[in-house]
C-alpha cells in the first residue's frame, strides 16, 4: 500500500465517523427542538422521533473517534494541505480551518456534561441546558463537516 | 375523552441506571470539567501554554512552547494546548469533587452551552491574520 493511499484511507474513515457523528447529532438536536407530541406521520415527524436519549453514548464516542482520526491526519495535513493552501494565498479557507479545530476541541470538552444530561433525561431541571447543549454541539459539527469537507475540495485526496 | 396520542419517546430515557450517571460526584466531575474546557483552552490559546510542541516534519516534540526551527518545518501547537485542556480540567473537575455539593449547585448550568459560544469571540479574533491577508479559494 502507497503512503498517499494509506492516508487516503485514513481520511475516508475519519470522514465516515464525522458522517454517523453529523446524523446522530442532527436526529438529537431536532428531537430536542421540535419534540414530537404525536405519533410519526411525515418523513420530518420520523426524523423528530427518534428515542435521542440512546444517542447519547453512540454520540461522545463518535465524537472521540473522529477527533483522534482527525488528530492523526492532522500531522500529514500541517505540511502538505496547510502549505500549499499558505502559498496559494487562500487564508480566510485556513482561517476557518483554524476555527473549526478549537470549535470539535472546546465540543469535545463539554461531552462529560452532554453525556450526564442525557443520562438523566428525565430530570427536567436539566431540560434547557440538555436541549442547548446539544443544538451548540449539532452546529459545532455540522460547521466543522462543511468546513472540513471544503478544505478536502481545495487540496485533499490524491493530491 | 382524549384519543390523542402523546409520545415523549423523543426524550425519554430511563432513570439513571449506571453508577456513573446516578453518581453525585461525577455530576459535580461533569459539570466542572465542561465549564473549565472553554475557558482553559482559549486561555492555552491566547497566551501559548500548550503542554508540549510537536515538530511534524522531524518528529520531535518540545515540553512546553516553541518556536519553529529553521529548515526543520513548521511547529504545532493544538496538540499541546488540547492536552494542557484535557488534563487542567480533569485537575480542576477532580477537585471540584471535594466541596460541598451546595457549592456546585450554585453554578448556573447555562454557562455549559454559553461558554463555548463566548470562546469562540476571543478564537476568532486571533485568527485576525487569516482574515485580513487575503483569499477565500
Amino acid at each position: 500500500m502507497s503512503v498517499n493511499t494509506f492516508w487516503t484511507i485514513l481520511l475516508i474513515i475519519h470522514g465516515l465517523l464525522a458522517v454517523a457523528l453529523l446524523g446522530a447529532l442532527t436526529h438529537q438536536a431536532m428531537a430536542v427542538l421540535m419534540p414530537v407530541r404525536q405519533a410519526a406521520g411525515n418523513f420530518v415527524d420520523r426524523f423528530r422521533a427518534v428515542p435521542a436519549a440512546g444517542y447519547a453514548t453512540a454520540v461522545c464516542v463518535l465524537w472521540v473517534l473522529t477527533f483522534i482520526m482527525g488528530a492523526w491526519i492532522y500531522v500529514k495535513f500541517r505540511i502538505y494541505i496547510r502549505i500549499p493552501i499558505e502559498q496559494a494565498g487562500f487564508w480566510k479557507t485556513q482561517g476557518f480551518f483554524e476555527l473549526k479545530e478549537h470549535a470539535v476541541t472546546i465540543g469535545m470538552g463539554v461531552l462529560p456534561a452532554y453525556w450526564y444530561f442525557w443520562k438523566n433525561a428525565r430530570d427536567p431541571q436539566y431540560d434547557s441546558v440538555r436541549k442547548w447543549l446539544t443544538v451548540l454541539l449539532a452546529v459545532i459539527i455540522w460547521f466543522g463537516f462543511i468546513v472540513g469537507h471544503v478544505i478536502n475540495n481545495v487540496r485533499g485526496y490524491g493530491s | 375523552m382524549s384519543t390523542t396520542t402523546t409520545t415523549t419517546s423523543s426524550t425519554a430515557a430511563k432513570p439513571a441506571s449506571s453508577s456513573l450517571a446516578a453518581s453525585a460526584k461525577f455530576k459535580t466531575f461533569a459539570i466542572v470539567f465542561s465549564i473549565t474546557a472553554p475557558i482553559l483552552y482559549v486561555v492555552c490559546e491566547l497566551f501559548s501554554l500548550p503542554l508540549f510542541t510537536y515538530h511534524p516534519a522531524t518528529n520531535r516534540f518540545d515540553f512546553g512552547w516553541a518556536p519553529g526551527r529553521s529548515g526543520e518545518g513548521p511547529a504545532m501547537y493544538w496538540y499541546g494546548w488540547t492536552a494542557t485542556m484535557l488534563i487542567g480540567c480533569t485537575v480542576i473537575g477532580w477537585l471540584a469533587t471535594l466541596l460541598p455539593e451546595r457549592a456546585i449547585r450554585a453554578i448556573p448550568l447555562a454557562l455549559i452551552w454559553l461558554l463555548p459560544i463566548l470562546a469562540m469571540v476571543p478564537l476568532a479574533w486571533a485568527l485576525k491574520p487569516f482574515w485580513e491577508k487575503g483569499g477565500w479559494l
